[in-house]
């Protein structure tokens, strides 16, 4: 056997490896899905609804978040049925309009909030309160995502605590969905998800309108329904981020409170890495949960830019978690996750477009050059074509079992997940790659 | 280029042969699905036409000799799950004329989890009272999902043998367990308060505290003994419970225990014993709330301000009071409580007015002399009288302070007529409590 031939079948390796991978998460993903079904899950969340046993929730969130109508926005959430509940929104600089609609419409009140200073976080320069205190406004300087949310922390009343991300909204009951986890005491839940979907699907049995948007969707369905819905049943997710999530006041605090020079998505990421290295020290036994459930819509991106700069961010929040946690790396004191998952993530993150580009070059090299004959050249494009395709039609139908949504376009839902898997996720890999190298090139 | 073609031909093969399948399998899903539909719309109209008439046995002889078993299950559960009243026996003999009850009963005992789990919540869809025994061992099973369903199973049936199978299970702790048991008692009613006595005199830790906190919902006089009692148990989770229950029960009576609960040494048992006191809002007792914004524990300062806040114009008096205060934790929550409370407006209502008001002058010059000028700050920028603005600031003039300053000089720069007190104040006057009206503790952590 040649050497080209070596390299052409690690390629295919690589491939088959990668996706068996993704099938392995989504084939445990659906599992978690059958098993929340099975506990007669939704049945029975909206009974909790009249319960007073239910642990009280803080949502925080950043005034830019709440989109343009920042009015319908608390509305929406304050309508929620949750027994109790407040929002905390931060907002930095002077009041602008959004603020000031705001306390005009809810009546808010300044007020000398006396609270209990827990983490190091900005101060407060004004608090603004509605008379039942379910709604508080905050203003603060400029800071960073991860020092603004341990002023929420700080500020929060109550034992969950509850993160929105940008333009989320949350779907009925989701608040009320998302809380049972935390009430079941056999394993403790750490922080919890669920299924997000793009704010401009007008139908859910139907695809969004534009093209950008579908393919992102299909993406981002194989990435919630298998990788964050499967891998806590391998001890992960390594780290995530979504546009909803809720934790513990109390274990936020363990870990020290959110890192607060941290930006964007990368000082929740950083905080979920930082959980389980609390847990796996004091070596109790924790999970983080995945709800296969729509719980809130965010937009997706509408444009290519917006996608590359989605997925950038995204890659920055990882590579700064990442670079964050360091220290666990290869260390038998976290188990599996600091010997193998984080290792193994790390590697992905970092290698996989330049071993995807590579891949692809060499195969395709090697066939132009007559050094590999066509079958292998076929069984590669196999590998990294059509099995992906399969993953992504896996994704596809769970989404259409797990969740009872897109029931309306058959055919090309399955060709939009093929699509995605054959060329958009090896573009955005290409993408990230070409920014990263420009990013570097100018610093 | 033949192999190439031929690939391709191939491939478009295979694309057409993989799409004619797929639409072959829709259209057969839709065709089973409507039959199905059919079927169950028919077994419903003649059990809800013929079973009261000719009863299960009858029923199901002439009008249902060959039925599809799964159809007639689930149409059974449907109806199982409306829980008409006078239909509930009828359908659970027909369930087990069927052969059902049977056949879920040994699968309570297969070895595989979905299948327990999924027989149990089906028996207890359907409420057979003859699977209880059953279902309660279940509760020990080894599976979380199995528990679950024995637990919902004996939810749904609620009677006196279920409640208690279902409080002995109460061991395993877990919040949503207690849910689930809660909303049982709750739905069993009067039969089930002499239980919870009887756990929060004899059970567990657990047990206790969970009677304690039920009680508070489901509990009425008679119970308020027993939570008294409870107050001195050696557990802080039963104590605080127990406290937070004589609260939402509002009984008078429990006084003097709750006021011996503030001296707790657990600061959850005071914080829910100052906030049940609030609740029953006994004017007597707030000289000892106003003693309880002097804790050391944030929540029992927080829930001491509610609770003060709550009872209105009689827990108004000690909150002002408390403004005069030895203790920089007291007067910063009670200053909180009253601007919560809106105090400060309705002073400056009555300035504009023209009411003389000394005390209420007095207490906003204290707030803006102990820093909580938040909410006066905002009530000079958005008052339209002038005149009450100027008296306003005249009565804050010889109070120094950064934040204040700012918001005299933009309210005075606003109207036109910023005086020379002022816009020395916009300067940031030295001995001021910091830029951060809202505080944050620094003393005591």
């Amino acid at each position: 056997m040649s050497p080209y031939h070596i390299l052409a079948y690690l390629a295919i390796a690589y491939y088959l490896g990668l996706y068996s991978v993704h099938m392995l998460h989504l084939a445990l993903g659906y599992q978690a899905a059958l098993r929340w079904k099975k506990l007669g899950y939704l049945e029975e969340a909206h009974r909790l609804s009249r319960s007073e046993m239910v642990p009280p929730l803080t949502l925080a969130t950043d005034l830019d978040s709440m989109g343009e109508d920042a009015v319908s926005w608390v509305d929406h959430v304050l309508s929620q049925r949750f027994p109790e509940m407040e929002i905390l929104a931060v907002f930095q600089g002077d009041p602008d309009e959004k603020a000031e609609e705001l306390i005009e419409t809810y009546f808010l009140r300044r007020v000398d909030r006396v609270y209990r200073c827990v983490l190091e976080a900005p101060h407060p320069r004004e608090v603004y309160q509605s008379d039942d205190r379910r709604l508080s406004l905050v203003r603060t300087g400029e800071a960073p995502r991860g020092a603004s949310l341990n002023l929420a922390l700080n500020l929060a009343r109550y034992p969950l605590f509850a993160v929105a991300g940008q333009g989320t909204r949350l779907e009925d009951d989701a608040l009320l969905c998302m809380v049972r986890p935390f009430m079941e005491g056999e394993v403790r839940t750490l922080a919890l998800m669920g299924v997000e979907l793009p704010l401009e699907m007008e139908d859910e049995n139907l695809l969004p309108p534009r093209r950008i948007t579908r393919f992102a969707l299909m993406e981002s369905l194989r990435v919630q329904l298998g990788y964050m819905a499967g891998a806590p049943y391998l001890g992960g997710p390594v780290t995530s981020y979504s546009s909803l999530t809720i934790y513990r006041k109390k274990d936020l605090l363990r870990a020290g409170g959110f890192k607060p020079d941290l930006q964007d998505m990368g000082a929740e990421m950083d905080m979920n890495l930082r959980l389980h290295r609390v847990m796996r020290e004091k070596k109790r036994p924790y999970r983080f949960v995945f709800l296969p459930q729509l719980v809130a819509r965010r937009p997706f991106p509408r444009r290519w830019r917006d996608h590359f700069r989605e997925t950038r961010a995204q890659r920055r929040g990882i590579s700064t978690a990442l670079h964050c946690e360091r220290d666990m790396l290869f260390r038998a004191r976290y188990g599996s996750l600091g010997l193998l998952e984080l290792p193994v993530y790390w590697l992905f993150v970092n290698l996989a477009p330049v071993v995807g580009f590579v891949a692809y070059a060499v195969s395709i090299l090697f066939f132009a050059l007559g050094k590999i004959g066509w079958p292998v050249l076929a069984a590669f494009l196999a590998s990294s074509m059509v099995y992906p395709a399969l993953v992504g039609a896996g994704a596809v139908v769970a989404a259409r079992r797990e969740l009872g949504i897109l029931k309306g376009q058959g055919v090309l839902l399955y060709g939009y997940a093929f699509m995605t898997q054959i060329w958009f996720r090896q573009l955005t890999n290409l993408a990230t790659l070409l920014i990263r190298a420009a990013g570097k090139e100018r610093a | 280029m033949g192999v190439v073609l031929f690939c391709i031909l191939l491939a478009v093969v295979v694309f057409l042969a993989v799409l004619a399948i797929y639409l072959l399998v829709r259209v057969l899903q839709i065709y089973m699905r409507a039959r199905r539909l059919e079927t169950m719309r028919s077994y419903e109209t003649i059990i809800y036409t013929a079973l009261p008439k000719l009863g299960p046995d009858r029923t199901l002889e002439n009008l249902l000799p060959d039925p599809n078993p799964g159809v007639l299950e689930e149409v059974l559960l449907r109806i199982g799950d409306e829980g008409v009243e006078g239909w509930k026996d009828k359908i659970v003999e027909l369930y087990e004329l069927s052969g059902f009850t049977g056949k879920r009963l040994r699968q309570l005992h297969s070895r595989l989890k979905s299948r327990r789990s999924d027989a149990a919540r089906r028996l207890g869809r359907i409420c057979d009272p003859k699977a209880v025994p059953e279902l309660k061992e279940l509760l020990r099973d080894g599976k979380e999902e199995v528990r679950e369903a024995a637990l919902y199973a004996l939810g749904r049936i609620g009677n006196r043998e279920t409640l208690e199978a279902m409080l002995e299970a109460l061991d395993r702790g877990d919040r949503w367990t207690q849910e689930k048991v809660a909303e049982a008692v709750e739905e069993a009613g009067d039969e089930s308060r002499h239980l919870l006595v009887e756990l929060l005199r004899n059970g567990n830790p657990v047990g206790r505290a969970f009677a304690a906190e039920v009680m508070g919902r489901v509990g009425g006089a008679e119970e308020v003994s027993c939570l008294e009692e409870a107050l001195a148990d050696e557990e802080v989770d039963v104590r605080a419970r127990a406290a937070d229950s004589l609260g939402k029960l509002r009984h008078r009576s429990s006084r003097a225990a709750l006021l011996k609960a503030l001296e707790d040494p657990a600061w959850q048992v005071r914080s829910q014993a100052v906030k049940a006191l609030g609740s029953i809002g006994e004017e007597k007792d707030t000289p000892r709330l106003v003693e309880a914004l002097r804790d050391r524990e944030w929540w029992v300062r927080n829930n001491a301000a509610a609770a003060l806040r709550e009872m209105g114009e009689v827990g108004e008096g000690p909150l002002v009071e408390a403004l005069w205060d030895e203790d920089r934790f007291a007067w910063e929550t009670a200053a909180q409580a009253l601007e919560e409370n809106s105090m400060v407006e309705r002073i400056v209502e009555d300035m504009r007015e023209g009411r003389e008001s000394p005390e209420g002058e007095r207490i906003i010059h204290r707030l803006a002399e102990i820093g909580s000028v938040g909410t006066i700050g905002q009530i000079l920028l958005d008052l339209p009288d002038e005149t009450a603005k100027a008296r306003l600031i005249s009565l804050l003039s010889d109070i120094d302070g950064p934040e204040l300053g700012k918001a005299i000089a933009k309210a005075a720069g606003g109207s036109g007529n910023a005086g020379p007190q002022a816009s020395s104040q916009a300067k940031g006057g030295k001995g001021g409590k910091g830029p951060g009206t809202p505080k944050e503790e620094e003393r005591g952590r």
